[in-house]
């Protein structure tokens, strides 16, 4: 236990706090059905640094970084003007479609650049397990950042997630706050994904969220659902990891989908 | 179920004999952990009895993706010495000494061991990168597979270690040169076994074979893949089919871990001869250490070279 902790407080760490923030918006992804927007707005940031690159800036550099909150940025407004009120193409459509684009121009752009291809790549596998503290603090201080804007704004947040033609009725600027909405969901999974990876961030988002829908009705019960579910399964996650020598973000993933599985049997028998 | 059973029976390993729960090592035993399978074995070679030493990324995957488990960084915790590549090799190489946050690898320390060192870097970049504090010395990382290379890195590594460990430096010494003359031995064999085909263009997966094709002076006239991962363009194809014709080249060598389809096709119109030959010991199984990984190369081009005459 003691070794377990010495090894593994620091990737702990960090999955309580991808735990807190993506089982919160992983809920609003959910009820908006957008649920691949994370995997194109991880690709669009990578896409920022595959420019950045060829701009001449290394992977370390500062504004290779800009670059990647850049592209994230143009993602948020491609989402947010996407949206209208009666949708003749499905959001979902355009967020594939977003991804497909984004993916094959990084692959066109590295096909002549001399290096960073495996940068690149790196960018969307992560490794949770060698996570540094400095990682660790400047995401808690960002995230605490978004959340309190999200805390702030929750009532209009919740009523454009569950109920948007309630919310055109009300004269609420849909194309504003969900461009605040992306930005913020932008700014959050580019962070997320350089440290844990697109696989292992797609499940903090999602299952929780889904195991959640399975037994509460609202939005609170969802999201306190999840964050127990999420703390639960990042813990077992690690510990499968740790004892059998297994790659730490997948097995979390992994963890994530036989909870899930175990939850929905348990929804079955007792229904 | 190959990967069920593996998981089921690491668990089992790891339930039963507690591996990470501080294993009885006598205190005088210098413990080695290397990035490479190859790096390690070079430094068993010489420490000998002296050390215990392992490795971290598995020599059947690429080295440069390689994604470290909690063992791996548990080993490196736990150990005296680092050894590692440089040179861009290990990509994970910092993260890693961060994450297992053992003192004596963190900042400038003469406990960790840089093995380019003292080695003539092919396809280094002309200009320097701007980069701050230490020099970027990119260029192409695999130069273990050039056997005159690893008689500098086995001096190297007896010349550090020996400073470390004053008290052993003799050993050290003596163990280096004894494999020295080994090697040195099998180079007479292994060159005049190739010495039939020298001079003959060969086209590789990916630049991975410069030193090895240096030092056994083939020519590498084009590589299978401009970049790994990036399917090869038309263009690019019809060029290694001319190049591949007007230079007659019989051999199309890749690493294991690369994948076959691209290569095959290629050789499927030019009638030439894949050969996957492994970058590090325990690549294969035959390549149990330095000596019998080059064997096995030498043996492996040596088929496929006398396969394209007949």
């Amino acid at each position: 236990m003691e070794d377990f902790l010495m090894l593994m407080w620091k990737p702990l760490f960090a999955c309580l706090i991808l735990t807190g923030i993506h089982v919160y918006l992983g809920v609003h992804i959910v009820e908006r059905q957008v649920i691949f927007v994370d995997l194109a707005l991880a690709q669009i940031a990578a896409l920022g640094i595959v420019v950045a690159l060829l701009f001449g800036f290394d992977h370390e550099h500062v504004l290779t970084y800009w670059f990647a909150l850049g592209a994230t940025f143009i993602g948020a407004v491609v989402f947010a003007c996407t949206r209208s009120r009666r949708q003749k193409i499905p959001q979902e459509a355009i967020i594939g479609i977003v991804y497909a684009m984004a993916a094959s121009l990084a692959i066109l752009l590295l096909s002549h650049s001399p290096e960073g291809d495996e940068h690149v790549r790196h960018m969307l596998v992560g490794n949770i397990l060698l996570v540094n503290l400095s990682q660790i603090i400047k995401m808690a201080v960002l995230y605490a950042v978004i959340g309190l804007i999200h805390w702030r704004f929750r009532k209009v947040f919740l009523l454009i997630s569950t109920d948007p033609q309630e919310a055109y009725r009300q004269g609420v600027s849909i194309r504003f706050w969900d461009l605040v909405f992306y930005i913020t969901f932008g700014v959050i999974v580019t962070s997320s994904v350089e440290i844990a990876g697109v696989l292992l961030v797609f499940s903090y988002l999602i299952v929780p969220a889904v195991s959640a829908i399975l037994f509460c009705s609202t939005f609170k019960g969802r999201l306190i659902f999840g964050w127990i579910f999420g703390v639960i399964v990042s813990s077992l996650g690690l510990s499968l990891s740790y004892v059998a020598d297994l790659p730490t973000g997948a097995s979390v993933a992994c963890t994530f989908g036989a909870g899930l599985v175990v939850l929905s049997l348990v929804r079955s028998l007792y229904k | 179920m190959n990967m069920l059973s593996k998981i089921v029976f690491s668990l089992c390993v790891a339930l039963t004999s507690g591996f990470i729960t501080s294993p009885e090592v006598s205190a005088d035993v210098i413990k080695i952990v290397a990035t490479t399978s190859t790096f390690a074995s070079l430094a068993k070679e010489v420490t000998g009895d002296l050390a215990e030493v392992d490795y971290v990324a598995s020599p059947k995957r690429n080295v440069h993706t390689y994604s470290p488990t909690p063992k791996d960084v548990f080993k490196v915790k736990i150990a005296d010495v680092f050894i590692h590549g440089g040179a861009d090799l290990e990509l994970w190489k910092s993260p890693l000494l961060e994450a297992a946050g053992n003192p004596a690898f963190l900042g400038e320390k003469n406990t960790v061991i840089h093995l380019s060192e003292g080695i003539q870097m092919l396809e280094a970049p002309q200009e320097l990168t701007r980069s701050e504090g230490d020099i970027h010395r990119y260029g192409n990382p695999h130069y273990w597979l050039s056997p005159a290379n690893v008689h500098i890195i086995v001096n190297h590594l007896a010349m550090r270690l020996g400073q470390l460990y004053p008290q052993h430096v003799d050993v050290f010494k003596r163990n280096a040169s004894q494999f020295q003359s080994r090697l040195k031995k099998k180079e007479v064999i292994w060159q005049s076994e190739l010495s039939p085909y020298v001079q003959q263009a060969i086209v590789t997966y990916h630049r991975t074979w410069s030193y090895f094709s240096n030092y056994f002076n083939f020519i590498v006239v084009a590589e299978i893949e401009p970049k790994p991962g990036i399917a090869p363009s038309a263009k690019h194809l019809i060029y290694l089919y001319e190049i591949m014709k007007s230079k007659d080249v019989k051999v199309i060598v890749k690493a294991p871990f690369y994948e076959r389809r691209t290569p095959k096709k290629v050789a499927d119109v030019t009638g030439a001869t894949v050969v996957t030959l492994p970058l590090d010991v325990g690549g294969v199984k035959e390549a149990t250490d330095f000596i019998a990984l080059i064997d096995y190369n030498v043996s492996q081009l040596k088929r496929a070279f006398s396969k394209g005459v007949v």
